[in-house]
């Protein structure tokens, strides 16, 4: 254990009591990714210079005494779909290995404008197309935890990045599960924001109506804080909220969730999960009743038609973004788009072309209103719904390669979140074996504060956050 | 047995209009594919939808529109090209596109 392995909020208060410095900090983060990123694949692409340079600035105005702004000098991983200004953007795909942005999205913008530092850009399946981190054109990322093991996806290289000391957090992107589930992996929490509360301007789009952009922290607390930097309005994309942003660190000091409701949507704990991983979900479920709150079933009836609807839409709205990229001003030829980027665009090419549409597209997009409807219902006894993350036991690199369309069925319980435009809070709930696995917290729309008050209260009984991989707690 | 068929013609016109040249192996491994994964999807016409509303946004925003105004120009042309593969004469630089004759 390092000063790299700490909280952003226990890193901050270190910067305040002058125990450490920024560049110390920054430091140490490289010598991390000096020694682990090979075998584990966190990042692509470093910003080393720039980071280090950040780093100093941030230490000097420390010194003459100036306001420090709330991310100052804590270091930062972009999943690589995060268009950043001539910092080298390639989706994971050799499609644009060689694509430097003009302009960076206005999260990142913001993130660096509360004084962050961009440690690098991280891997991820090529164009978040994947839920084990292997669909990368640049080599699947190990999971920390155990290098024979996945660090889960879409957001692989997110999650290994925070959890071997390589930043204190990192930006993903949730479309069907791809923030929450290597979150769970990791042992991280991983917030799937509600659809438009933080901007989808200048990070590459997969599915227009699902994309969320969210972050992978190591403690409830922290994502909170992150939000309230990322969250709002932005007039260059037209799908944000103008709600107001909650002061979602307001009452984290004092969670109040006696009396809460909180649903376990039975169709979630059917036969497809995986019983281990259901004992460790209803174990947490009886320590929220133990917190106060009422834990009771819930029925999502329509939750069977997910992964229809999910895939349907999806690579319907795959195959319209990825188009762009047609090898004219930047980038390469469509051929050299990886299989699975392939597939998606022919299913979705295929659902919206003449003939099939109303078959298929109308009709999915009909039935994702049936799995809205069920969550409205839900919510008007609930507040909040626990869930697992993972279904299925943890999965080895390279394992079960072939069956593609099995991996798409795990998605039934991640799916319906991005399909309702909702919010969820991924956190450690215990282990299978020596995998870290994770529950999601979901709750209505811009529900946000309160599945973080729900988290911190969690947290506050528990020590599964506070676990770091072997390899990190070796080092001493 | 597979019950979604799709001919080869359709995954080759399918190709067509993704803009992808696809190998004849190709063709093969995605017209069985793409019957498996529909199959899989033929659960959706078991459903009553018939007086249900499609939904294409959840958050309920509508027409979201800007004041008809001219707004700060974010990029300037010079940035807009400054990490272009091919410029000239401060355009993009690119390959022909009609046939030449």
């Amino acid at each position: 254990m390092d000063i790299v392995d700490n909280s952003i909020r226990e890193t901050v208060d270190l910067f305040k009591k002058r125990k450490i410095s920024c560049q110390e900090i920054v430091r140490a983060c490289f010598e991390r990714i000096e020694k682990y990123n090979l075998s584990i694949n966190a990042y692509l692409t470093l910003n080393k210079e720039q980071a280090l340079k950040k780093a100093q600035d941030v230490d000097n105005n420390r010194v003459k005494g100036r306001e420090l702004p709330p991310l100052a000098g804590i270091p930062v991983a972009l999943k690589d779909i995060y268009s950043t200004k001539n910092l080298r953007t390639t989706a994971a795909s050799k499609i644009i290995d060689n694509y430097l942005p003009a302009y960076s999205a206005t999260v990142v913008q913001k993130l660096e404008s509360v004084g962050a530092i961009i440690m690098g850009k991280v891997n991820c399946d090529a164009f978040a197309h994947g839920a084990t981190g292997e669909n990368s054109d640049f080599g699947s990322v190990k999971n920390p935890w155990d290098l024979e093991y996945v660090a889960g996806g879409s957001s692989g290289g997110s999650a290994a990045a925070v959890a071997f000391g390589g930043c204190l957090m990192a930006m993903g992107t949730d479309t069907g599960g791809s923030i929450r589930n290597p979150a769970s992996y990791c042992n991280l929490v991983g917030l799937k924001p509600t659809y438009g509360r933080v901007s989808r301007s200048g990070v590459i789009s997969m599915g227009s109506s699902l994309d969320s952009m969210g972050h992978l922290t190591r403690t409830v607390e922290d994502c909170a804080l992150v939000l309230s930097v990322t969250a709002g309005y932005d007039p260059l994309d037209a799908t944000s909220s103008r709600k107001p942003v909650d002061f979602y660190l307001q009452d984290l000091s004092h969670p109040a969730i006696k009396g809460l409701k909180i649903g376990l949507p039975q169709e979630y704990f059917g036969r497809e999960l995986n019983p281990e991983i259901k004992t460790l979900i209803l174990k947490a479920a009886q320590q929220f009743t133990d917190l106060g709150a009422e834990v009771d079933e819930v029925s999502l009836p329509n939750t069977a038609y997910t992964i229809p609807v999910y895939y349907l839409i999806m690579s319907s709205e795959v195959s319209a973004n990825l188009a762009r990229f047609d090898g004219i001003r930047f980038g390469h030829a469509r051929e050299m788009f990886g299989e699975e980027a392939k597939r998606r665009i022919m299913l979705g090419t295929f659902a919206l072309s003449a003939g099939y549409y109303d078959a298929y597209y109308l009709r999915a997009s009909k039935v994702r209103t049936l799995l809205r409807q069920d969550f409205e219902k839900a919510f008007a006894k609930f507040d909040a719904l626990l869930a697992p993350v993972v279904p299925i036991k943890p999965r080895k690199i390279g394992e079960k390669e072939q069956e593609k369309l099995k991996l798409y069925l795990e998605d039934y319980v991640t799916g319906p979140v991005n399909l309702a435009g909702l919010p969820a809070l991924a956190l450690p709930c215990g282990f299978w074996h020596n995998i870290p696995m994770g529950m999601q917290l979901i709750g209505p729309q811009f529900s946000e504060k309160k599945l973080f008050e729900v988290g911190q209260a969690y947290q506050d009984v528990t020590d599964w956050h506070l676990k770091r991989p072997p390899l990190v707690e070796e080092m001493g | 047995m597979k019950t979604t068929k799709i001919s080869p013609q359709k995954v080759r016109q399918v190709a067509k209009l993704a803009r992808f040249t696809l190998t004849d192996n190709e063709i093969h491994k995605f017209q069985g594919q793409l019957e498996t994964i529909l199959e899989h999807f033929e659960t959706l016409g078991k459903v009553q939808v018939e007086d249900v509303e499609a939904t294409y946004q959840t958050t309920g925003i509508k027409n979201a529109c800007r004041d008809d105004k001219r707004q700060h120009c974010s990029l300037t042309q010079k940035e807009a090209l400054q990490n272009a593969p091919n410029t000239q004469k401060g355009y993009f630089k690119v390959k022909g596109i009609l046939p030449e004759n």
